[in-house]
């Protein structure tokens, strides 16, 4: 537009800016989230997921602009301004609204997690999501009326933003510029998931270029947009093809800060050195209630990734913020597990992972209280409850601690029916 | 009368009637120059050396794109067509599809032709250097002015300036005198679609105004409007082609005013006849009543 007295007039991107800021903001505020636990990268990725909302809306208003040129034949017409040019000057506006309501969302987030700066490679990432969703849906108002390139455009972003990332398989999601399972403090973005999803974003760019501005003949159009973008999906797909839900790898150990006392390390994230000192105590008693109940404690505690932490180290993850005393030993107790064997649904050793959870929560100095509530409740398949388990151990003597502790490991990791006398704890 | 080759028509420099025609490089903007010293309006774009208002046309081939990959392919509209725009304000007549319309798109490069080249003055629609300063030097108006949903006239014209290369605040102050010199300074603040026809044509005229283009192309300017618009917008038209040189094309044979210094007749991407306002009415059997109307049926009918 000419001013921004006019732009704000005329341009429903503008009309519709502070109900979006208002809506999106709240949402972040309620949104169930990851402990982003001071990590800036979790923060800001629990941010983005507002996308899902605000890639609609950014598509379905630069469609409003497209369909303004549309129906003034501009588009077309010997202007000597490029089309590029006219089309930022459309966009413009429309990309940066979106994309402060995508900063109010993950400012919401930062607050609600202490932290004072986002990530700056999500949002440059979120970004050009939002181009993209802009191009996309100016595209459909230029070729489209209004009546169908706006319906169009709302509900094609919205499918790829909200459902793609609900599908199978899981790395779909990760095409799509949506990191709102990244990431734990443990964890940093997947290179490879930017790097897709920036082709994916760069494709749709590029094709819906091409639907606008590209040889006359239509066929032409048709087909160099189709193969654009199915060239930048199957470049999308090789990249991160295989991948888990989470668009993570683990984070750089090198910044782990470690610190030895009384023949125990403790290696925490830079995020948590304020509670360094009472990680340590904690950690400390804990492995004392485990030497008691003849349970085998290492005497590394990182929180690292599994997959990174050395061999015999105790690796430790969820340890919030906000977390209690308990939620720290359930965290201990929990890093201590054996390794989940991916059984078929129907034949796990799982009960046995539950009986252990709990034995080594219990040994580590979990209240009564905390015991009940994070593992009290029947026991499953006839087995008794998993605090029957612990009482019964901590009756038993330290042979037959030790004899149920290896049967219980071997147990978890057999994918058989319920092993019911094999776990059972015999005095 | 046989209809005859353009090129070599314009190469013997004479009309069909063997009149002179007004092609002399040296030649004066008759419309423009009638009161010049009443005009503050200057080209912004001139530059000392060229000529921008002289369109050309050189072996011209143009089709409509196909638009299926299986069609076959379209007849050309213009085919080996050259041509160079008179001097002064020119009026091209001719039937619905002789090419008016086409020919105006092209001296626009709204269109641009399969093969040949359209030029304005050493400026070359072909070459990439020289399309910008070409756009910048050629108004276009087509034949239906749209408005820019949800904007005012003074906004839609200021975004015509600003599509134009004008900066943003230029555009914004020269729009008010653009929509003063067509007579809707109290429109200026209305939307644009809610103009009537009439005024719409207007905007759409003072769009063409704000950048102050050297050569303003006007196709079917008074298509569908009634009598009394017509006659206003041609009123406006005389105004303005006392500062620009004109190029209108119509269907309508009692558009011809004494404005026009050349009457072109344009049937079938052919043009079978150029020449002065005087020599076209001479066209008319001795006895017509509406000398305009007889002289085009004549040429029109005899070239068909």
């Amino acid at each position: 537009m000419i001013r921004l007295r006019t732009a704000v007039r005329v341009m429903p991107v503008f009309w519709f800016a502070i109900p979006a800021f208002l809506f999106v903001g709240w949402y972040a505020s309620i949104e169930p989230r990851f402990p982003a636990d001071g990590y800036p990268v979790g923060a800001t990725a629990a941010g983005t997921a507002t996308l899902a909302f605000v890639g609609s809306f950014c598509a379905a208003c630069a469609a409003w602009e497209g369909s303004r040129l549309r129906r003034a034949r501009l588009w077309d017409a010997p202007s000597v301004r490029s089309q590029a040019t006219i089309a930022l000057n459309a966009l413009l506006p429309v990309v940066l609204v979106a994309l402060v309501a995508v900063l109010v969302a993950i400012a919401v987030e930062l607050v609600r997690a202490g932290i004072g700066l986002p990530d700056l490679r999500l949002i440059a990432m979120t970004t050009l999501d939002l181009v993209a969703f802009s191009v996309a849906g100016f595209a459909a108002g230029l070729l489209l009326p209004f009546a169908v390139a706006g319906p169009l455009a709302i509900v094609a972003s919205f499918i790829w933003l909200a459902f793609v990332p609900a599908i199978q398989p899981v790395w779909l999601r990760h095409l799509t510029g949506m990191f709102r399972d990244c990431c734990g403090l443990a964890q940093d973005l997947a290179p490879r998931a930017l790097i897709a999803s920036s082709i994916v974003d760069l494709g749709i760019i590029g094709a819906a270029a091409l639907l606008v501005a590209g040889p006359a003949l239509v066929a032409r159009r048709v087909g160099g947009a189709f193969a654009t973008l199915a060239g930048a999906g199957v470049a999308g797909v090789l990249l991160v093809g295989g991948m888990t839900y989470a668009p993570t790898i683990p984070r750089d150990t090198a910044l782990l800060e470690c610190r030895t006392d009384g023949g125990v390390t403790i290696c925490t994230w830079p995020e948590h050195r304020a509670r360094a000192a009472q990680l340590a105590r904690i950690v400390a008693t804990v492995r004392a209630g485990w030497q008691n109940a003849n349970i085998d404690a290492p005497s590394l505690f990182t929180e690292a990734d599994p997959t990174v932490a050395p061999a015999g180290a105790l690796a430790v993850g969820f340890i919030g913020v906000s977390y209690t005393e308990d939620d720290i030993i359930g965290a201990l107790a929990t890093g201590m597990l054996p390794a989940d064997p991916n059984c078929p649904t129907g034949a796990t050793g799982g009960i046995a992972v539950m009986d252990l959870a709990a034995w080594y929560a219990a040994a580590g100095g979990m209240t009564p209280d905390g015991l009940r509530e994070q593992h009290g409740g029947a026991g499953l398949g006839g087995y008794p409850e998993p605090l029957t388990v612990v009482d019964q151990l901590r009756a038993a003597t330290p042979e037959t601690r030790r004899a149920w502790m290896s049967r219980a490991e071997q147990v978890s990791q057999a994918c058989t029916d319920w092993p019911l006398d094999l776990i059972t704890v015999h005095p | 009368m046989k209809s005859r080759n353009l090129t070599s028509f314009v190469a013997s420099g004479s009309s069909p009637l063997g009149d002179p025609v007004a092609i002399d490089a040296g030649g004066t903007y008759e419309c423009r120059s009638h009161q010049t010293e009443s005009s503050a309006y200057v080209s912004s774009s001139s530059t000392a050396g060229d000529d921008l208002t002289r369109l050309s046309f050189t072996d011209v081939r143009f089709s409509y794109p196909r638009t299926s990959l299986f069609g076959g392919a379209p007849s050309p509209v213009l085919a080996g067509f050259s041509w160079q725009a008179p001097d002064g304000c020119t009026v091209i007549l001719g039937p619905n599809g002789a090419g008016k319309t086409t020919l105006l798109s092209l001296g626009a490069t709204a269109l641009r032709p399969t093969q040949g080249s359209v030029s304005l003055g050493d400026l070359d629609s072909s070459r990439r250097r020289d399309l910008r300063a070409f756009r910048r030097s050629v108004g276009w108006m087509p034949q239906q002015v749209r408005a820019i949903p949800g904007l005012t006239s003074r906004e839609q014209v200021a975004y015509a300036g600003w599509l134009k290369g004008m900066s943003r605040s230029a555009a914004w102050t020269e729009a008010v005198t653009a929509l003063e010199r067509v007579d809707l300074t109290d429109e200026a603040d209305r939307l644009t679609a809610q103009l009537s026809g009439g005024q719409q044509r207007r905007v759409g005229l003072a769009q063409l105004l704000v950048y102050r283009a050297d050569l303003l192309l006007l196709d079917e300017p008074t298509a569908g409007l009634d009598p009394g618009q017509r006659a206003r917008f041609r009123d406006l038209l005389r105004q303005v082609a006392q500062d620009v040189p004109v190029v209108v094309s119509t269907h309508q044979v009692d558009d011809l005013t004494d404005l026009f210094d050349t009457v072109i007749v344009m049937d079938h991407g052919r043009i079978p006849f150029q020449g002065s306002t005087e020599a076209f009415m001479a066209l008319a059997p001795d006895q017509s009543t509406h000398q305009a109307e007889a002289a085009y049926a004549a040429l029109i009918s005899d070239e068909r």
